[in-house]
C-alpha cells in the first residue's frame, strides 16, 4: 500500500508533468480508470476466506452414497425400459443424498456430504476396482488397526490423499475412502459386472476388424485413454436456462403437458417419435428427484436454524432454508437464488456422469437479469454480489471429478476444467464484458483458486476497462483468465456446425468448455418480472469425446522404426518396409501411420460410445441443453442443437514439427547423417542415461553417460536444427504443412452420430505422461522427458529470438480450421510491473489475436519462487500456476509438469 | 548504397518494456567511445565481433572436452593453470589472438555453447525484416528504440536504419551518452520521437576519470540540441554509482544544469551487477564485483532533491511511459 | 452387529470435511473423525442402527425393509431413508 511520502511524490511528479502538458492518461502512480487498486482490496472477505481455507484443509474424499442407492434401485427395475430404469436409478439415488450445510455458507449443496467429495460409477467403469480388490480389501483390513491420531501429512501432493494412513486408504494416489466402506465398494463394482459400459463397450468394440492395432497403440500410449468409459461427457458448456426461467415446477408441468401429447403418437418419425413419451417421463422422474433432495437439504438447514445458539447464524440457516424451499419449485427472485440455482444444476450433472470439463459458460450474461434488478432495486450491494461471487468460487474450487485412475492423474492433474467464460458479444453484435463479469473478474482476484478458471472471449469490441481488468487479473499470478479469440472461434463454430444449423447469431454465443474448446452454445429468451433478457448458454454435445490424445512424436518414432515401439518390444504398426529416401516418403508414411491410429481409434470408441448412449445416456443435461425439451430427445437420440462435437486431439505438436524438422535439414538436405545414424543416436538417446536409469522423468535432471560423447556432435546439431518459434520459415513451414494436412484429414471420421470430426489441440498434462514413454527425438529431446506442452508453445529455451517471433511462427497457419490452439507464455513478473505493465500485457495480447491466434494464457511468475516451491511445498499450499489450459494449486502437481513449468522459456527484463 | 552498408549488433530483444514509451524492439549495437567502469553491456564496448566464454557451459573439466583446445590453429585456447574449483574458469582465452582470427573453428566444434560469438554483422533489410514483424506487436505506444554500446558509434548505419524505420511510421527511441560528433548529433538526433541522453557526472575530471572522456561534449550537445528546437521527449538518464556521483553536490549540480537549459525529466537507474557474468565471459575483470545494489533509500532521497527543484524525477522502471 | 466404540461421524452435531475429520457443531472445532466421541454425542441414524439391518460379514449387511432384501453396508447414513427407525 502506497505509503504517505510516496503518494506526496506521486502527486509532485503528476504537477510536474502536468505542467509539461505531458498526456494526463499517462500520469504517474495513477490507476486507469476502472482498474481496482490491488494494493487496497486483493483479500476475500473474512467469510470467503474462511470456507476457502477448510477446502486447503480438506482431503479428496471418498464415498459410496451415490453408487449405493443407484444400483439398489437400478436392480429392482430389471426389463425396465432403459431410459426409465435409469432415471429411476438416478432419482433415488439424489433422493438419499446427505445433507451437509457448513456454519457461514451463503452457497450450499455438492456432490456428497463431504467437503471436496466424489464418488466412483460402476456402471460406467468399474474392472479398476474387480482388479483392485484384493489390495484394497487388504489395506482395509490393515488400517482397522491403525492408530487413530495418525493424519494425512500436507505437503507435496495437497489435499490429494497420496498413500493410506489411519482408516483412510488411498485410491490410486489420489482419493481416500473410510476403510469401512471399501467392501461395499468392491461389491457394488461386482454388480456392474458384465453390465458396465466399459466391460460392455470392450465386448463389442474387440467385433471390429483393427481392434488388433488399437490394443497395441493403446499399450504403446500412442493414445492416451479411451473415452467412452472414461469421461463420456464434458468439455462442453451447460445450459442453466431451463431451471432459471421456468423453475422446476414450471418444468414438471410442461413435461406432463408435452407427454399428453406425444404418447402413442409418432408425428411421422418411426423411429424415435413414441419415445418421446419415456423421454418426458424420465424427465419428470429425475426432477423429482432433484427436488427432494434441494428439499432435503432445506430440511437440514431448518434442523440447525433449530439448534444453532447463535442467533445470527441461526437466521442464516432460515435464509438458507426459505431460499431452498423457494427454488425447488420456482424461478429464482434474487441474483444469489439464482446463482444457487445454478451451483445446484451444475453438482447435479456432474453427478450422473463422470465428467470432466463441465463449463459453466457465461455465467455474468446469463445471471445478468438478477444482477441489474438487484442493483436497480438495492436489494443488493456490489459489494455483496462479490462476496456471493467469492462463495461461489469456493463451491466450484471444491468439485472433484472420480474418473477412470489414469485419466485423473495423467490428464487432468487433478483439476476439473469448469471454465467460466466472460466477454464476447451478445445476440445482436454488441460487446459483452458487463458489470458483473468486472465483479467476476474481482472475485476471481480475491479469492485465489482453482475454480472456475476464467476465459475471456477476446473481441476488438470489447471496452478496453474490461480487457485492462482482465490483464491486471492475469497479473495477479492466478493464471486466469485465458485469452481466446472471439472471431477465430465463431468462424469455428460457422465452419463445424454449418450443417447443423449454425449461423451467426448462435456463433455469437460461443462459450469455452473444459480447457479450452470452443463449443456450440444457442440464445433462450427469460423473462424477469416482465422485462425479457436473451441469454447464452450451451446447446451442443460433450467435446470430451472421440479420440482423445495421439502422441506424434511417438507416431513419428514408429516411422522411423518400421513400425515397431522399442520401448515395449512390440511391432505396433505393420511394418512398412519403405527406405524413407526422401523427406517426403518420411512424411507420406507418417501420414498413414496416423490415419491408420486414428481409424481404428475411432470406430473402437464409437461402440463404446453407441453402449453409453443406449444404457447410460444423461437425463439430466439432456433436459437442460436445447432442444430436448422442445423435441422430446435426448442426447443419443440427437435431441442435442449440435452433435458435430466427436473430435481428434494431438498432443506433441511442436516435438513433431521440431523433429521433422531436423531431419528434413540434416538427413534430407544438408545430408550430415544418414537415417541410421540419427537411429543409433535416438535408441542410444544422444548418450545419456535413460530417465528410468536416472529415476526422473524431468527436464532438468538427465545425466549423461560415461562414454556418451561420440554422439556430442549430432546432438549438438539437432539441438542447433532450426526450430519452431523464431520465425523461422523453414521450420514454420513444416508447421504449416502439418496443420494444412492434419485439420482436414480429421473431417474425413465419422462419430457415431455420422457427423464429420475436427481437431482438437490442446496438451492438458498429456504431454508429460506421452513423452515419459517416447525414445529421444531428432529435435534432441532426450528420452522418455516431456514434449513441448501445449500446441503453440515452443519447446522450453528454443524460442531464441523473443515472443514476437514466437507469436509470428504461431500464426502461420489458420487457427479457425480446429477447435483450438494453445500458447502458453512465462513471464516475469518484472515485465508487467504497474499499470503501464498492465497496458503492454493487454497490447501484447491483443496484437498476437491480431495475428489470427486463437489462443494465449500467461503464467506470471518467477521461476525462483517455483524451485523453492518444489523444494519446500509445505510453505506453498496456496501457489496456483498455469499448467495447459487450467489453473492448478502448484503442490498437487505431478514432478514431471512441475519440471516443465520452471523450464518454460521466461520473458523478462534484461 | 543500403544494400550494402551494414551494422555491427549485439543482440535485438524482442519484448522490452522498460525502455522507452509502450512495448519496444531493442536492438544493440556494437562500439562505444566510452568505458565506463560500471557498465552492465560490457560486449558493446568494442567495434568488432568477441569471443563469449561461457564457464558454466563447458564441459572441459565434467566431460574432458578439449575440442576447442585442439581445432585453434593459434594456440590461442588454453587450460587454466590456477583451476581449483566451479568457481574458476576453466579455459583460457588470448583475446589479442582471438581478436585478429577470422576462422572461428573452435566455435563450430564447441556443442555445448560454450563459446559464443558475440556481434555480427547486419544490413538495414536484415534490421528492417525484424523491426516490421514486431511493427504489429507494438500497440499504440511502442516502437524501436537503439542502445549499445553507443548506437552513434555508427552513424550512417543508424541513419540508413532510422529512414527506413520513418517511412513506416516506427516510433523511434534512442538510449546515448551524447559523446558524439555535434554536426552528427544533431542531423540524426531529429529522427527520434524519444530520447534517454546520459549525465554520469557534472565534473569534467571526474567523469573522465570514471569513463574515460570528459563531459563537456556531452553538455554541450544536450544544450545545441534543446536550442535546435528538439520536438521529441528529452529524458535524462544517470546510473547512480555510490560514492562516484550520487552525493548531493553532483545531484543538484546536474538539476541546475537541467534546470538551465529547460529540462525537466529525469530517469536514475539504481546500480545492479547483473552485468558481471558478462565481463567474466569477455576475460575480463569486474572492479564492481563486491559493489551492492543501489539503496532504496538512497534513490528516494536523490528523486526527492530532483522534485524539490520540480524536476520529474523517476527511479529504476517506474516510469510513466 | 455388536457395535464396536463410537466415533465422532456416529454423531448428529458433526458434518464430515473429509474421510479424516469434520466440524463439531457443538465444540465449533475441528474434529478427527476416529476420536472418541464426547458428552455432546447424539446417534445419527445410519444402517448400523437400524432395526431392519442383520449384518453379514465384514462392514457389510442385509437390509430387511424391502422385501427382496437388497445388501447394505453399516455405515451408510440413514437421515435421508424413510424407512430408517432406531433398533
Amino acid at each position: 500500500m502506497a505509503t504517505p511520502v510516496v503518494e506526496q511524490r506521486q502527486k509532485l511528479l503528476a504537477e510536474i508533468l502536468m505542467e509539461k502538458g505531458i498526456p494526463i492518461e499517462y500520469r504517474y502512480g495513477k490507476e486507469h480508470e476502472g482498474v481496482s487498486d490491488r494494493e487496497i482490496k486483493n483479500d476475500p472477505t473474512p467469510r470467503a476466506n474462511q470456507l476457502k481455507n477448510l477446502y486447503l484443509n480438506s482431503l479428496s474424499s471418498v464415498n459410496v452414497e451415490f453408487p449405493y442407492w443407484y444400483t439398489r434401485e437400478w436392480r429392482k427395475w430389471d426389463g425396465e425400459i432403459p431410459i426409465i430404469r435409469r432415471a429411476k436409478a438416478l432419482k433415488a439415488a439424489f433422493s438419499h443424498l446427505t445433507p451437509a450445510i457448513w456454519p457461514g455458507e451463503k452457497l450450499v449443496m455438492g456432490k456428497t456430504y463431504y467437503y471436496r467429495g466424489s464418488f466412483p460409477m460402476p456402471w460406467l467403469s468399474n474392472t479398476f476396482f474387480m482388479a483392485k480388490s484384493d489390495d484394497l480389501y487388504k489395506a482395509a483390513l490393515a488400517r482397522g488397526g491403525a492408530s487413530a491420531g495418525e493424519e494425512a501429512k500436507f505437503g507435496a501432493g495437497g489435499g490429494n490423499v497420496t498413500q493410506d494412513f489411519g482408516n483412510v486408504v488411498s485410491i490410486a494416489g489420489k482419493f481416500g475412502i473410510r476403510s469401512e466402506e471399501v467392501p461395499a465398494l468392491v461389491k457394488l463394482a461386482y454388480e456392474w459386472k458384465d453390465k458396465s459400459v466399459e466391460e460392455l463397450g470392450h465386448k463389442y468394440e474387440m467385433m471390429v476388424p483393427e481392434y488388433d492395432l488399437k490394443e497395441k497403440i493403446m499399450r504403446s500410449v500412442i493414445c492416451m485413454f479411451d473415452s467412452g468409459y472414461t469421461l463420456p461427457q464434458g468439455r462442453e458448456v451447460i445450459n442453466y436456462y431451463y431451471p432459471l426461467a421456468y423453475g422446476f415446477d414450471g418444468l414438471l408441468k410442461m413435461c406432463r403437458e408435452r407427454k399428453d401429447k406425444v404418447a402413442g403418437r409418432a408425428d411421422g418419425d418411426g423411429l424415435v417419435g413414441i419415445d418421446r413419451l419415456y423421454y418426458y417421463e424420465a424427465v419428470i422422474l429425475v426432477i423429482e428427484g432433484l427436488q427432494n433432495w434441494i428439499l432435503n437439504y432445506a430440511k437440514e438447514a431448518r434442523r440447525l436454524e433449530a439448534i444453532t445458539d447463535d442467533p445470527s447464524q441461526s437466521k442464516e440457516y432460515a435464509e438458507i432454508a426459505e431460499m431452498l424451499e423457494w427454488i425447488a419449485h420456482n424461478q429464482p427472485r434474487t441474483f444469489k437464488e439464482a446463482l444457487q440455482m445454478t451451483c445446484l444444476i451444475h453438482f447435479a450433472v456432474l453427478n450422473e456422469d463422470a465428467i470432466s470439463g463441465m463449463s459453466p459458460g457465461r455465467v455474468g450474461q446469463v445471471l445478468y437479469p438478477w444482477y441489474e434488478q438487484d442493483i436497480e432495486s438495492g436489494r443488493a450491494t456490489k459489494e455483496e454480489i462479490c462476496e456471493l461471487l467469492q462463495l461461489h468460487r469456493v463451491k466450484f474450487t471444491c468439485i472433484d471429478a472420480f474418473a477412470s485412475t489414469g485419466v485423473v492423474g495423467g490428464v487432468l492433474s487433478s483439476n476439473t476444467f469448469n471454465n467460466l467464460s466472460m466477454g464476447g458479444l451478445n445476440k445482436f453484435g454488441d460487446p459483452e464484458g458487463n458489470e458483473l463479469e468486472m465483479l467476476i473478474l474481482e472475485a476471481g482476484m480475491r479469492l485465489q483458486s482453482t475454480q472456475p478458471t476464467l476465459s475471456c472471449l477476446y473481441d476488438d469490441k470489447l471496452p478496453e476497462d474490461f480487457l485492462l481488468k482482465c490483464a491486471e487479473t492475469v497479473k495477479s499470478g492466478t493464471g486466469y483468465p485465458a485469452f481466446m479469440n472471439n472471431q477465430i472461434g465463431m468462424q469455428f463454430l460457422m465452419g463445424q456446425y454449418g450443417e447443423e444449423g449454425m449461423d451467426i447469431t448462435d456463433a455469437r454465443a460461443i462459450a469455452i468448455g473444459g480447457c479450452l474448446e470452443t463449443s456450440p452454445c444457442t440464445w433462450k429468451p427469460l423473462t424477469l418480472n416482465g422485462k425479457e433478457y436473451w441469454i447464452p448458454g450451451g446447446a451442443g454435445q460433450p467435446t470430451s469425446v472421440g479420440v482423445h490424445f495421439i502422441a506424434n512424436p511417438k507416431v513419428l518414432e514408429c516411422v522411423l522404426f518400421n513400425g515397431k515401439d522399442h520401448r515395449t518390444g512390440e511391432q505396433v504398426y505393420p511394418p512398412h518396409n519403405r527406405k524413407l529416401e526422401t523427406f517426403e516418403e518420411l512424411w507420406q508414411t507418417f501420414c498413414e501411420y496416423y490415419e491408420m491410429t486414428v481409424d481404428c481409434l475411432a470406430t473402437t470408441n464409437n461402440i463404446q460410445h453407441d453402449i453409453w448412449r443406449k444404457n447410460n445416456m444423461t437425463v439430466i443435461n439432456s433436459f437442460l441443453k436445447p432442444d430436448c425439451l422442445d423435441r422430446g430427445l435426448h442426447i443419443g437420440q440427437l435431441g442435442y442443437r449440435y452433435n458435430a462435437t466427436f473430435n481428434i486431439e494431438s498432443c506433441g505438436t511442436i516435438t513433431m514439427v521440431n523433429s521433422l524438422v531436423a531431419l528434413k535439414k540434416l538427413v534430407y538436405e544438408d545430408k550430415k547423417y544418414t537415417l541410421d545414424e540419427m537411429r543409433d543416436a535416438i535408441l542410444n538417446n544422444f548418450g545419456f542415461k535413460t530417465a528410468k536409469e536416472v529415476g526422473s522423468f524431468s527436464l532438468l535432471s538427465q545425466v549423461k553417460r560415461e562414454d556418451g560423447a561420440k554422439y556430442d556432435q549430432i546432438h549438438h546439431d539437432c539441438l542447433m536444427a532450426p526450430k519452431y518459434g523464431n520465425d523461422d520459415p523453414y521450420a514454420d513451414s513444416v508447421l504449416r504443412m502439418y496443420e494444412d494436412w492434419f485439420c482436414p484429414m480429421t473431417r474425413k471420421y465419422e462419430s457415431l452420430y455420422g457427423k464429420k470430426m475436427y481437431a482438437c489441440q490442446i496438451s492438458v498434462s498429456t504431454h508429460g505422461v506421452q513423452g515419459s514413454v517416447t525414445l529421444a527425438s531428432s529435435d534432441g529431446r532426450l528420452a522418455g522427458t516431456t514434449y513441448a506442452d501445449a500446441s503453440m508453445s515452443a519447446y522450453p529455451g528454443t524460442d531464441r529470438n523473443g515472443p514476437f517471433a514466437l507469436f509470428n511462427s504461431a500464426t502461420v497457419w489458420d487457427h479457425s480450421m480446429s477447435q483450438n490452439s494453445q500458447m502458453n507464455l512465462k513471464i516475469h513478473p518484472s515485465a508487467v510491473k504497474g499499470p503501464e505493465g498492465t497496458r503492454k500485457l493487454l497490447d501484447l495480447t491483443r496484437a498476437y489475436m491480431r495475428k489470427g491466434a486463437f489462443h494465449i494464457q500467461y503464467n506470471v511468475v518467477d521461476s525462483k519462487v517455483l524451485k523453492d516451491a518444489q523444494a519446500h511445498p509445505e510453505n506453498y499450499r496456496e501457489l496456483l500456476v498455469r499448467v495447459a489450459g487450467f489453473t492448478q494449486y502448484w503442490v498437487e502437481l505431478g514432478k514431471p509438469i512441475q519440471d516443465e513449468v520452471i523450464a518454460r522459456t521466461e520473458y523478462e527484463e534484461i | 548504397m543500403v544494400e550494402s552498408l551494414q551494422g555491427l549488433i549485439f543482440d535485438i530483444q524482442g519484448y522490452s518494456v522498460h525502455d522507452g514509451p509502450g512495448v519496444r524492439t531493442l536492438i544493440f549495437m556494437k562500439g562505444c567511445p566510452l568505458r565506463c567502469e560500471w557498465c552492465s553491456n560490457p560486449e558493446g564496448m568494442h567495434f568488432y565481433p568477441e569471443i563469449l566464454f561461457r564457464n558454466t557451459k563447458c564441459t572441459h573439466i565434467s566431460n574432458h572436452c578439449s575440442r576447442c583446445i585442439e581445432a585453434c590453429p593459434h594456440g590461442a585456447i588454453q587450460i587454466n593453470p590456477n583451476y581449483r574449483d566451479s568457481d574458476d574458469v576453466q579455459l583460457l582465452l588470448d583475446r589479442e589472438i582471438c581478436h585478429r582470427c577470422k576462422e572461428h573453428k573452435c566455435l563450430q566444434l564447441c556443442y555445448f555453447e560454450g563459446l559464443r560469438l558475440c556481434g555480427e554483422w547486419k544490413t538495414v533489410d536484415e534490421i528492417m525484416h525484424v523491426l516490421q514483424r514486431n511493427q504489429h506487436y507494438w500497440g499504440r505506444d511502442g516502437g524501436v528504440s537503439f542502445s549499445g554500446g553507443e548506437p552513434f558509434f555508427q552513424p550512417q548505419f543508424l541513419h540508413a536504419v532510422l529512414e527506413a524505420c520513418h517511412e513506416r511510421k516506427m516510433h523511434k527511441a534512442v538510449e546515448t551518452t551524447a559523446y558524439v560528433n555535434p554536426k552528427t548529433f544533431l542531423e540524426i538526433m531529429p529522427f527520434f520521437d524519444f530520447a534517454f541522453i546520459d549525465i554520469k557526472h557534472m565534473d569534467s575530471s571526474l567523469h573522465k576519470e570514471k569513463t574515460g572522456v570528459p563531459n563537456d561534449l556531452i553538455l554541450e550537445n544536450i544544450k545545441a540540441l534543446h536550442v535546435s528546437n528538439y520536438s521529441g521527449r528529452l529524458v535524462i538518464r544517470m546510473p547512480v554509482i555510490e560514492g562516484f556521483n550520487d552525493n548531493d553536490e553532483n545531484i543538484e549540480a546536474l538539476a541546475e544544469f537541467m534546470k538551465n537549459v529547460g529540462l525537466y525529466e529525469i530517469n536514475i537507474l539504481p546500480f545492479h551487477r547483473l552485468g558481471a557474468s558478462k565481463w567474466t565471459q569477455l576475460g575480463k575483470t569486474y572492479c564492481y564485483e563486491s559493489k551492492s545494489s543501489t539503496a532504496e533509500e538512497k534513490l528516494y532521497h536523490i528523486q526527492d532533491i530532483f522534485l524539490s527543484k520540480r524536476i520529474a524525477c523517476y527511479t529504476g522502471s517506474d516510469t510513466p511511459f | 452387529m455388536e457395535i464396536k466404540t463410537l466415533h465422532h461421524n456416529d454423531c448428529m452435531n458433526f458434518c464430515p470435511l473429509d474421510v479424516a475429520k469434520g466440524l463439531c457443531r457443538r465444540k465449533n472445532e475441528l474434529t478427527l473423525i476416529d476420536s472418541n466421541t464426547c458428552d455432546c454425542y447424539v446417534k445419527l441414524p445410519k444402517c448400523k442402527f437400524c432395526v431392519n439391518y442383520v449384518a453379514s460379514g465384514d462392514n457389510l449387511g442385509i437390509c430387511k425393509a424391502e422385501k427382496d432384501e437388497p445388501w447394505a453396508y453399516p455405515e451408510m447414513i440413514a437421515v435421508t431413508c424413510e424407512m430408517f427407525s432406531f433398533a
